[in-house]
């Protein structure tokens, strides 16, 4: 960045200026970046285990090695990835059609 | 893969996609709303030209999940129960046998005060700081190899700084690397030049163990690592004709800073190059990221570093030939279609002139 535009700030000031734009909470809401930990923990429980799981089926394969190989693990996670993130990662993204059961179904209410 | 280290290798690889996907596939779309606020134009200001980006940004969910994601993928892969602080503690693992025996020829340990404002944080958000015990050396290395995932490794990214550096200067035969860390960014150096006697010095008993341990193991003998402070090194005048440092400008309060510029210059030799590389952003939208990234992963000096006139610092104690250069940590990494997140590494070059 350019230099020598701050306005004679000195450095308790950036410090302060710069924590209270880009601090916590990131969400709006420490609730929501709490709650958002406790998903992500999750996640990573979630994505251990499958890893054990998956060695565990690995290991009672007739001739399968005792051990998962990291890059299958690895292969794996990147496809959980790809999954949990798909809401994220996806502008559009559509969770279905909304609006009420009775919206939907229109006036025979679903009978025919 | 055993099943001591499955909970852990699984749980960092899921860190480790999730960090990928947040650099590649997430940013670009928020990488392009920050640069459409910035384009309608900004005050010269930059923390005024910040704010007023994120005001024009308003409740962007998009920019607020990927806020959110830089710090928590950071905070989960230090800090749960299958992170590299409960990983490096493991009595069963192999780390601790990383570490060299005290009294290692090429190993000085000394009691050093830390400065206070580098004790008062963790630093990337890294349990007790860099420098807290003999392990954190080991944290940090297992943390450096996924720092930009995908696109640059532990020591791949200093090989090039070394390669980018050689053509620009004399060869030196004195060289030292001002906070150091666990070598990787000395050990380039070291081995580009094998003739030349490299000092070594870093605040961090641990990472120097780490280092001392390494530069044997890879034969790499003209390395002496010393426990020292980067802005009072204890060494002569002029002892060295290469000064160098990567990482480190950012991590340095800026009051104290004209004190590291005055060490290096002290060290130089006449004639002796300067070399740091660390961060600046080449624009308001790249400023914008390097100013959240420092304060979202505790490097709460970064942004002020960013503004920090270091052209005129360094002029004004008698370095000539200072320049600024944006540095491609790895091929594509300035190319204007990369959209991938990426810190802005920047070379700063100086040298003191020969009638000093």
């Amino acid at each position: 960045m350019a230099n020598g535009e701050t306005g004679g700030a000195g450095r308790e000031d950036i410090d302060r200026r710069v924590e209270a734009m880009f601090g916590r909470p990131l969400l709006g809401d420490a609730r929501l970046d709490q709650m958002m930990g406790v998903i992500l923990a999750l996640a990573g429980e979630v994505a251990v285990l499958r890893a054990q799981v998956a060695e565990l089926r690995a290991a009672r394969g007739p001739e399968a090695p005792r051990a998962l190989p990291a890059e299958a693990v690895d292969r794996d996670m990147g496809a959980f990835v790809e999954e949990l993130f798909r809401p994220l990662l996806h502008p559009d993204f559509d969770p279905g059609a909304g609006g009420t059961a009775a919206s939907r179904l229109g006036d025979t209410g679903g009978r025919r | 893969m055993t099943r001591d280290t499955l909970a852990y290798e699984a749980h960092q690889s899921f860190l480790r996609h999730a960090k990928v996907a947040l650099m590649s596939r997430l940013f670009p779309a928020v990488r392009d709303k920050v640069a459409a606020a910035a384009a309608q134009g900004l005050p010269n200001d930059p923390l005024e030209a910040d704010a007023v980006v994120l005001e024009r940004l308003g409740d962007d969910p998009g920019y607020r999940f990927y806020c959110w994601l830089e710090r928590y993928i950071q905070f989960f892969k230090y800090r749960s129960r299958h992170g590299l602080a409960a990983e490096a503690a493991d009595p069963e693992a192999p780390y601790r046998a990383w570490l060299a025996e005290p009294g290692a020829a090429n190993l000085d340990l000394a009691e050093v005060d830390v400065p206070a404002y580098y004790a008062a944080v963790d630093t990337h958000q890294h349990p007790g700081n860099l420098h807290g015990d003999d392990l954190a050396g080991v944290v940090y290395k297992l943390s450096a190899a996924t720092t930009q995932p995908g696109s640059t490794d532990s020591y791949g990214l200093h090989y090039r700084f070394a390669d980018w550096v050689a053509p620009r200067i004399d060869a030196p035969s004195r060289i030292v690397d001002l906070g150091c860390g666990f070598g990787k960014s000395t050990l380039p150096f070291a081995e580009r030049w094998p003739d030349a006697t490299v000092e070594a010095v870093d605040l961090s008993a641990g990472c120097l163990r780490l280092a001392a341990r390494e530069a044997t193991e890879r034969g790499c003998a003209n390395i002496t690592y010393r426990q020292r402070d980067a802005l009072a090194t204890g060494y002569e005048d002029g002892a060295f004709d290469l000064v160098t440092s990567t990482m480190l400008l950012h991590e340095v309060d800026q009051p104290t800073m004209p004190d590291l510029h005055r060490e290096t210059f002290r060290l130089l030799a006449p004639g002796g190059w300067l070399v740091h590389l660390d961060f600046k952003g080449r624009d308001a939208v790249e400023a914008f990221f390097l100013h959240g990234h420092g304060v979202r992963n505790n490097e709460p000096f970064m942004a002020a570093q960013d503004m920090d006139d270091t052209a005129a610092a360094l002029s004004g104690l008698g370095f000539a030939d200072v320049s600024i250069v944006p540095f491609a940590e790895y091929d594509g990494a300035l190319a204007p279609d990369n959209r991938s997140w990426r810190l802005p590494w920047t070379v700063f070059l100086a040298r003191k002139p020969a009638a000093a």
